[in-house]
This record gives structure tokens, sequence and C-alpha cells, in this order.
């Protein structure tokens, strides 16, 4: 069953314009939601947990239309949001306890599973603390076993590394990608971000002024347009560059090794350059931009009009 | 030993949607209770309680007492309609009820709250039973003590409907206080992020309405302006629950504002009914607006 449905969604707050007509469809998986402050990603997030009514459209979480049911929507969703969230006097236990009941688990189940999530995120020892005393990365943390405490069957998570220093953005990205990998709940990761996006999702949705600019893999979004190639050798490295210039190549150095080069006519002048130089070709890939670049090429600055891509 | 930190899946039956209601209330209630001055508060209503017991004591075993039968008028006018106990309820409604909804907003709670799957009405049915229930406790339960006290100490010959309808009216006068005070301390509560102004609101509508009937200028004018102190409308009404018995002889005497009240006790009950519905209709008002917020 697809995770997200979403079918014509538009969402306006008087004159301003949050979402347009948005369209998608989300298998499942992990999947990164981008776009720049006012893209509408935050009014998306609202409207799948029903705090928000769209003006047009329908969501649905699993088969469930958001509008009509949010209550049964919301048990599938582990949300995460983006601000500290909790109650001053209680502690963790207590919190996420409570949490799992408001989410339909019984008492004693509430109980067991936070105690799990607690130790999972790596809060067992100070899951007794009252949570004002936590700091960021902690509170961020017991966020995190919020969304978890019910097994949720989707999570929703707003700039989860929002204000964590680096250890514990490394901390909170492994659990993550652990969650994804090993419990078969998808993931919405909605984020500023880039390289957390790129080092969880395996999919992207790019938003700007409430459209859909882009959708699909990372790694066929961020493909090079033209035909580039990442080649690494081994020997002389010297001579196999200028044999590639000899044949009208354009090489440029990465590091000691590797070079990046674009050759429109597929891999075979590369392999007679290597042939012809005598070096041992360890890596032939075609080379990949970074999401960083696909995400300046599709939000320009300025009042220019983005241009949409959707991969399916 | 193995401490297993892996990530483990549930698969259980949801449970009904009234014990999540209650699971938030109940957290609700813990809650007070770990403040020490709210515990001070709570000891003095119960102070007030234990002193007519121990008068009622004093006077059960001295050989030739003097005839003190004050009936049901000790819960009435020397319990729930005291302006002393008034005040006591006013200052733990204060510092109690009116953090319930403006700390959830304060701490962003509530979004997580409302991200589950619960409704913003049985986010207020919780903080509406948190409160209720709390105060219940000091409005209810020392009167219970107080009519047990009555049984087996006081003076008055009493038969067994005279008790069960003292006991109905104790309830139902627990109740004409404890609801209205609940919705007006949780519309107070979710006018603002800020748990000292929404207390600080709530005490000074309290005191401002308390004051109001007692301006010369003010009461010249008429006596509707009785029916704006919310104190005189829950002891009107409360009052008309309890069973009219002649007492043989009051020692003590205090004159309950409810009996110069300018209208029948029907109407006070329409005027409380109202302020408790507008007062939660203002709640859920309010519980839809940071739900529509970008």
């Amino acid at each position: 069953m697809t995770a997200l449905e979403l079918r014509s969604l538009a969402k306006r707050y008087g004159k301003t314009v949050a979402l347009d007509g948005v369209s998608l469809s989300i298998p499942g998986g992990a999947v990164g939601l981008l776009g720049p402050n006012g893209a509408g990603k935050s009014t998306l997030l609202k409207i799948l947990l029903g705090f928000v009514h769209p003006d047009e459209g329908e969501a649905l979480v699993f088969g469930t239309e958001v509008r009509r049911s949010a209550s049964t929507a919301r048990e599938a969703i582990g949300y995460m949001p983006e601000n500290e969230s909790f109650v001053p006097g209680m502690s963790a236990v207590e919190f996420v306890r409570l949490v799992g009941r408001l989410s339909g688990l019984p008492a004693y189940d509430s109980m067991q599973r936070t105690h799990m999530v607690l130790d999972y995120v790596g809060l067992g020892e100070e899951r007794y603390r009252t949570l004002e005393t936590f700091s960021t990365g902690m509170k961020q943390k017991v966020k995190f076993a919020t969304a978890l405490v019910h097994h949720p069957r989707i999570l929703l998570l707003d700039e989860p590394t929002a204000g964590l220093d680096p250890r514990g953005r490394g901390e909170m990205l492994s659990l993550i990608r652990d969650v994804v990998r090993k419990s078969g709940i998808d993931v919405i990761l909605s984020s500023h971000i880039l390289p957390d996006v790129e080092g969880v999702c395996d999919r992207i949705v790019i938003l700007d002024r409430g459209r859909v600019v882009a959708d699909g893999p990372i790694d066929r979004l961020t493909a090079s347009p033209e035909e580039r190639w990442e080649v690494q050798v081994r020997g002389d490295f010297g001579a196999f560059s200028r044999a590639l210039v000899a044949k009208g190549l354009m090489p440029s150095p990465i590091d000691e090794g590797t070079l990046d080069l674009a050759c429109p006519g597929g891999t075979e002048p590369i392999l007679r350059a290597a042939a012809s130089s005598g070096v041992q070709l360890r890596h032939l890939s075609r080379a990949r931009g970074s999401l960083e670049d696909l995400f300046s090429r599709l939000i320009p600055r300025g009042d220019r009009k983005s241009q949409a891509i959707s991969i399916s | 030993m193995l401490q297993e930190q892996t990530y483990r899946p549930w698969e259980g039956r949801r449970a009904p949607k009234w014990a999540r209601v209650w699971a938030l209330a109940r957290t609700g209630l813990s809650l007070p209770l770990a403040s020490r001055w709210n515990l001070g508060i709570i000891g003095l209503i119960y102070m007030m309680v234990l002193g007519w017991i121990f008068i009622l004591y004093v006077m059960a075993s001295t050989d030739n007492p003097p005839i003190f039968v004050l009936g049901n008028n000790l819960y009435r006018d020397w319990f729930f309609n005291h302006p002393m106990f008034g005040f006591l309820v006013m200052i733990l409604a204060a510092t109690v009820g009116a953090a319930h909804i403006s700390r959830d907003l304060q701490n962003n709670a509530l979004v997580t709250f409302l991200s589950r799957s619960i409704r913003p009405i049985d986010y207020l049915a919780a903080k509406f039973l948190t409160l209720f229930l709390f105060l219940l406790s000091v409005t209810l339960g020392p009167a219970l003590l107080l009519f047990l006290g009555q049984i087996a100490m006081g003076q008055e010959d009493l038969t067994w409907k005279s008790g069960l309808r003292d006991l109905a009216a104790i309830l139902a006068h627990s109740i004409v206080i404890a609801v209205p005070v609940t919705s007006l301390v949780l519309a107070f509560s979710s006018l603002t992020r800020r748990p000292f102004v929404a207390g600080l609101l709530w005490s000074l509508y309290y005191l401002t309405t308390w004051a109001l009937p007692g301006i010369r200028e003010i009461s010249r004018s008429g006596d509707w302006w009785k029916m704006v102190r919310l104190q005189n409308l829950t002891a009107h009404v409360g009052n008309w629950c309890y069973e009219k018995r002649p007492l043989r002889l009051a020692l003590l005497r205090f004159d309950s504002p409810s009996e110069e009240m300018p209208c029948d006790p029907w109407i006070s009950l329409v005027v409380l009914a109202a302020v408790s519905l507008l007062s939660l209709a203002i709640v859920r008002l309010r519980l839809r607006l940071p739900e529509e917020r970008t």
C-alpha cells in the first residue's frame, strides 16, 4: 500500500499560497522533504497530521483520508516536531509513556515500550530525570522516542538535527538510518540540511512556493545531465591525463589518482587512454552531482520560476 | 547480564479512546501534588473542616452540652459558601488550573499530544476532567469528612432520609462549584502561553467580580449586580439543593450572600451553565488556533 498519497492539495492563508495543487505518491522508504522557507513543507506536514484542512484536494496516509478520519490516520504516524515539546516537571519515562498512552497503547505495553525506546535512543540512564534538565541533544532524542513509542508505520521528522552539535547530529542520523533499515518504518525527513537528507534518504521531494519541483530517487535526480565520469587509476597519473587530453577530453583532477571528466561518447576513449598510458583502472562510474547542486539549480535565487523534475 | 537495546516492533490491540483521555487526566492530577504550595492550600481547606469536627467533638464530649445544631447550614454557610473557602479555591484554581493549557502551549506539548490519535475535544475533556476531579477533592472531599463528623457527633436527630438528602446536596453543591470554576479557569488558561498570566487573569476576574457588588454606588443601581459575583451564584444554586429544616437553635449565624439574590435559583443555574459553556467554547476555539498557524 502507498504510504502517502496527495491529490491536488491546495492551501491558502489569505493571499499567501502555501500549497498549490501538490500531487504526490510516496510508496515508502526514506524520503527527504526539501525546500526553502515558505515552500510549504510545514503546511504539508500539518495537513498529513490533520492539523490543517486543505482548501482543495485530499491527503491519504496508508489509504486513510486524513480529513475524514484524522485520528485513525495519526495512529499510523509518529511525529517529531521541530521545536522543543515537553511538559516541565515530568521525567522522560513519564512523558514518553503518556504519549504512548495517547497513541492508544495499553498501560502495560506503553510502559514496556517506553523503556525499550528510551534504551534504543540512548537515554536509558537518564530516563528518570526531569525533561527541563536535559540538553538539546537529549530533548531531541526524547522527541524521537515519543515518535517511535507506538511503533508507527511512518515517521514524520521535522528538522530532527536542528540545534545539535556534530556528535549529536551523527547519533540522530544514525538512529534514523537504523530505524529505516531494520524496522521497516517509512520516514519523511523534512530538513534544511542537505547532507542529512542525502545521508538518510533514497528519495527526495523538493517544494518551492507550494509546488513540487523535484520528486524522485536522489541518485537519478543528482545524476549529471551531461555524461560525466569519475575515474580512479593506479600508475602514471600524468601520462593518463595526457592521453585523455590527446583524445580531446578535458579531465579535472579530484585528488591523487582520481579525476572527473565529460565524455559524451561513452567510456571507450577513457579505456583506450588507460591502455595506452599503462595505468590500472581502479574505478569508473558515472559522476554524481550533489544535492546542493540540484537544489541550487532548481530553486534559483530571485523571482525566476523554478523548473520541475519528476522521476518515478 | 546483556541489555538488549535494539528496536522491537509492537503488535497489539489499541486501548479505547476513553483510556487515552483518562491517561492525560491522570497525569494532570499527579503534577500539582508535587508542589508544596498546593499541598499547603489543600491542607488549609482540610484544616477548616477539621476545626469544625473538633468543635463537634468537644460539644459531644461535654456532659451538659449547649444546644448546638447547625443542621445542613454547617455544609452550606460554614463551608461551601464561606468567603475563606471561596478564596482558597480561587488560589488553588489559579496555581493548579491556570497552568493546564497555557503550560502545554508554552512548551509545545500540545502539538505532540494532538499529533496522536486524540482529537482536540478529547484533550479538552481530559483537561476538564483533571481540574474538575482536583476541585472535587478539595470541595467534596472535606465536605464528606464534615458530613461524617456531623453524623457521628452532631446533636441533630437526623433521619436516614434527611441524611441521604444532605449527602446528595453536598455532592450537588460540590459539582455546582467545580464545574463553572473549571470551565472559567481553563478558558483563562487557553488565552495565554504563560501560566503566570493565566493565573493572574483568573484571580483578577474573581476578585473584581467579588468586589463589584460591594461598591456602594454600584449596589445602589440594583440587586442584579450581585449576580456578577461567582460565589453568589454558586451559593444560590448550591443552597437550592439542601432540604429546608427548621433549626432548634443556631448559636452561630452567618448571613449567606445567596439569601438576598434578586432572582430564582434556576436563573442563577442558567447563568452558571451559560458561563461554563461559553468558557468551554473559548477553549475549543483556542485549541483550533495553534493548528491553523503556519
